[in-house]
């Protein structure tokens, strides 16, 4: 439990009691509820349901109509300052890398950050705009359904490890959480579906300040002037310097639901072995999943291509187009049956490599006739845009050192040129940023401060509660990837941008290669005809939207068979002396046959000669000879015969075949695919589409943020 | 901060009427055509009238110590270690504590109207049954938006207690200044002039008798909001509950 601190303590009790008093629906009286009470009280919580609502921060002013608000754009000037505060540390002043801060280092100043005109909206579609102009079509007419609201709410998940290595036991966590909305748009319906569409826009204003100059509200331009004009600190000041970032940022049709964000105290039982720390016990902890997505986008695709014929011919029809290089029977490369291999003979062979290979090969020619055409896609309704140029009328557009912060009088918000920037269609983003049994926690050196998800502790209660097991065959793994797919037990993030799909049901996501795929793109992707080029900046060059013609492709692939001379040795003479002196085996017999190469490591003789027996040993005064067969022995023709049906073909990679019959005859280790391999027309995708984008399965172990140098 | 005070407590005297019965679904919906209220609350903390921080002569912040907030949380001490680069030590049972300070802390907050008024609210409970729910419901409009005036905090700082305490005892001094959140170190005045460009990385002109910290952060405009929020109780029959 945190202690909020000021002159009172407020102590837990107050806390719980002011939970209470929210929770308790019907009751008498108001109770205080004690940490033990609460933690019994599960199911119950308080449900928000915004409804016909916008938002947008205007600048400090009069009251306006709603009618001027939703319809002027330029006094979007309420701001969110982020004032900078503390010296620079050297390590950021010197960029030289000398070791002190001098004359030759880049002019670093201190971030002043100012974020205005934050509003909070139902989409209109418009990548270039903060807020629909009209108030029906900016108001969420409600931001969830009465049955799937937002909920705020106190819950016990039992059954959590601690820390420990050794504590196997489980305990309760008692949390508190804040619930979007859960991301069921099928089931929430036309009731729920602004929820699915929502419109975040701001604008920006990012300044390198001097830190020599005070700083002053009456808009003195000293302040942000700051580096000479090669950007070194120098010893002058070039005041035409644009030490400003003026950035829009407008998300297009998202939606939070799905997100939750919960606090707790976390458990004990951490030491500082095993990478944990105790500074993880008992203290408070966080955890946050944050869901920002668009919807599924599998099938947006900005090119159809339309395939009127195709053909997939061999060079000839017979033997389904295989023809023979080597037939087997020549040491050197010949279609012959016939040829010095001694192939139809019964003696001596040769075991040169052509008469070891017997090589077929066949040719395809795949043809394909279609036309390609680009979508007209003018569709803004599922992206986020981030642009920084503004329009040639747009105010102070030539004092690039302005900010309304700084304007008492006439503060006025810029105009951003309509299709410029960085897009990001459609966009999910799922991130998982700690759980119950890996929180999120503050933590401090004392000076500075940090934010830290936990390691994860390697006792297998919790990692088996976060990882994952993609085969699905240990079901005790209990994690999962958030997508917008699915989000069951969330501990993995996925970002995903543009066409990306997933072929299990979202276990996994895959972003399409093809060429219609969208995602990231500089500048709006557009259906008309010309477009910047890349090679000449702000040359205009033709982009032509359909396509159409035959291509087609000829691969040419190789199959062979093996064989290899296959030795076997036995006793072909046994002899005595006078007086059976000297008895034993005197010569080796040998039968060579070949053996042919089945694919599988395994060699087989076909036909085979059996091996004769060993000779019989023999006696006699006089001395003896005994003898069984003849040697050398050799395998019969049929031995020596490719066509046998235990021949099998193979198609793996071979050196030596490659060799025997040269690249223009095909390579081994090629087959050529099922599909049409026809190439496709030229692409017609818009130069500016760099494609989709997908980041999956993003596990954190354990993630510290920190602050330097306080 | 007093003034949140007087407003939490006559908060809480308004609520101590005797004799508050039990109103349960049916009974709150039968009751109909009653105007609610429209609310406007004004609060104006550490600064003067007109919006500014109120740190000068007889200001409430004259003694900027007393415009902090405190946060404290759970088992975050450090101890003296000579070792670690900072000088200390996390140490989750005793030590000096530490508190998360806001300094500067100020801002006027001017809620023109919101109206307060009850409404009925259908959805399908968990058994698919129609629930017609009695829920409070918050509006406003943009006409008379929210007025935020410089609402926020001049540098946000982790400081710790000049004694040490533990997750069972609380230390003491009797130093006011001994205790993190009204410690009020400042930037020393800049080595370097204004006009001369080569700062050193030292304290700078920009940061000169401002309260040490590592951000702050100020809101200033107009919330223009539209619309209603439905705020009722998620019992166990709500499919979410």
């Amino acid at each position: 439990m945190t202690t909020l601190n000021y002159t009172v303590c407020f102590q837990k009790t107050v806390l719980a009691s002011l939970i209470g008093l929210f929770l308790s629906q019907s009751s008498f009286a108001l109770e205080e509820l004690s940490d033990a009470g609460l933690s019994e009280t599960t199911g119950e919580g308080i449900a928000i349901l915004p409804q016909n609502t916008f938002m947008v921060f205007r600048g400090a002013g009069p009251n306006e109509s709603v009618n001027q608000i939703i319809t002027d754009r330029s006094k979007d000037t309420g701001y969110i300052n982020y004032v900078p505060v503390g010296p620079l540390s050297v390590a950021a002043a010197d960029t030289s890398g000398n070791g002190s801060v001098g004359p030759e280092d880049r002019a670093v100043g201190k971030a002043d950050i100012f974020l205005y005109g934050l509003a909070l909206s139902k989409s209109d579609g418009d990548a270039n705009s903060r807020i629909a102009n009209t108030s029906a079509a900016a108001a969420i007419s409600s931001w969830g359904t009465g049955a799937n609201p937002w909920i705020f709410k106190v819950k016990t998940a039992t059954n959590v490890p601690n820390f420990s290595t050794t504590d196997s036991s489980l305990y309760p966590v008692t949390y508190l959480s804040l619930e979007a909305p859960l991301y069921q748009p099928t089931v929430d319906g036309v009731e729920g579906a602004d929820a699915y569409n929502l419109k975040l826009g701001l604008w920006a204003d990012a300044f390198v300040r001097n830190p020599n100059v005070l700083a002053t509200t009456n808009g003195s331009l000293a302040q942000f002037q700051y580096g000479n004009s090669n950007g070194l600190i120098g010893t002058s000041i070039d005041t035409t310097r644009a030490n400003r970032l003026r950035l829009q940022g407008i998300l297009n049709g998202f939606s939070l639901n799905g997100s939750q964000i919960s606090m707790f105290q976390t458990l004990g039982g951490a030491t500082s072995s095993g990478g944990m720390s105790p500074f993880y016990n008992n203290t408070l902890g966080m955890s946050g999943l944050v869901r920002l997505n668009t919807g599924d986008s599998k099938n947006t695709s900005i090119v159809t291509e339309n395939v009127t014929s195709q053909t997939q011919t061999y060079a000839t029809s017979s033997n389904n187009g295989w023809q023979t290089v080597h037939a087997g029977a020549n040491s050197t490369l010949s279609t012959n049956t016939t040829g010095d291999c001694g192939n139809s003979g019964t003696g001596s062979f040769s075991t040169l490599r052509g008469c070891r290979y017997y090589v077929e090969n066949r040719t395809r020619t795949d043809t394909k006739t279609s036309n390609k055409t680009r979508i007209a896609f003018n569709d803004t309704s599922k992206v986020l845009r981030f642009s920084t140029r503004e329009t040639s009328d747009s105010p102070n557009a030539s004092n690039n050192l302005y900010t309304p912060a700084f304007d008492s009088a006439g503060a006025v918000a810029p105009k951003f040129a309509d299709s410029e920037g960085l897009y990001l269609y459609n966009p999910n983003i799922n991130l998982v940023l700690g759980n119950l049994y890996q929180p999120l926690i503050l933590g401090s050196d004392g000076k500075n401060f940090s934010i830290e998800i936990a390691r994860i502790a390697n006792k297998p209660e919790i990692y088996k509660q976060i990882y994952t097991d993609y085969t699905g065959a240990d079901t005790t793994y209990k994690g999962s990837t958030c997508n917008v797919y699915s989000c069951v037990n969330p501990t993995h993030s996925s970002i995903t941008i543009g066409t990306v799909y997933s072929l299990d049901n979202g276990k996994t996501l895959l972003a399409n290669t093809g060429e219609g795929a969208i995602g990231v793109s500089f500048g709006r992707l557009i259906s008309t005809g010309t477009q910047v080029s890349g090679t000449s900046a702000g040359t205009l060059v033709s982009l032509t939207n359909s396509v159409s013609g035959t291509t087609s492709a000829t691969m040419t692939e190789v199959r062979f068979k093996q064989r290899q001379q296959n030795t076997q040795i036995w006793n072909q003479e046994y002899s005595c002396g006078l007086f059976n002196s000297n008895c034993g085996y005197k010569t080796a017999g040998y039968l060579y046959q070949w053996e042919y190469n089945k694919g599988t490591g395994v060699w087989v003789i076909t036909n085979p000669t059996p091996k004769p027996a060993d000779a019989t040993p023999c006696s006699g005064v006089l001395g003896c000879t005994s003898t069984s067969g003849s040697t050398p022995m050799y395998g019969a023709t049929s031995n020596r015969d490719w066509t046998n049906s235990a021949i099998p073909w193979l198609t793996s990679r071979n050196a030596v075949v490659n060799d025997l019959i040269g690249s223009s005859n095909g390579t081994t280790g090629y087959v050529i695919p099922t599909a049409n391999q026809a190439p496709a027309l030229s692409n017609i995708s818009p130069l500016n589409n760099l494609g989709s984008a997908s980041i999956d399965g993003v596990l954190i172990q354990h993630l510290k943020l920190t602050t330097k140098g306080l | 901060m007093k003034k949140i005070s007087t407003l939490i407590l006559a908060l809480c005297a308004t609520v101590t009427h005797a004799e508050l019965q039990t109103l349960d679904n049916e009974a709150l919906q039968a009751i109909n055509g009653q105007a609610g209220a429209d609310l406007s609350l004004m609060l104006n903390l550490n600064q003067t009238a007109n919006g500014v921080f109120d740190n000068g002569s007889g200001g409430v912040c004259q003694n900027v110590e007393f415009c902090h907030i405190g946060l404290a949380i759970n088992k975050r001490f450090v101890q003296a270690d000579a070792t670690k680069p900072s000088g200390w030590a996390e140490n989750s049972d005793s030590g000096n504590k530490l508190w998360l300070v806001f300094k500067g802390v100020q801002g006027t907050l001017n809620i023109q109207k919101m109206g307060l008024d009850g409404a009925d609210l259908k959805y399908l409970d968990k058994s698919n049954t129609e629930i017609i729910k009695p829920a409070i419901q918050l509006s406003f409009s943009a006409a008379q938006p929210i007025l935020i005036r410089n609402f926020g905090f001049n540098a946000l700082s982790i400081e710790q207690d000049n004694f040490t305490s533990s997750t069972t005892t609380q230390g003491s001094s009797s130093n006011m200044y001994d205790y993190a959140y009204f410690k009020k170190p400042t930037y020393a005045a800049t080595a370097n002039s204004g006009s001369q460009q080569v700062a050193p990385a030292t304290p700078s002109a920009y940061d000169y008798g401002r309260e040490t910290g590592f951000m702050g952060l100020m809101m200033n405009g107009n919330l223009a909001i539209q619309g209603k929020v439905m705020v009722f109780s998620c019992d166990g029959s709500h499919p979410r509950c």
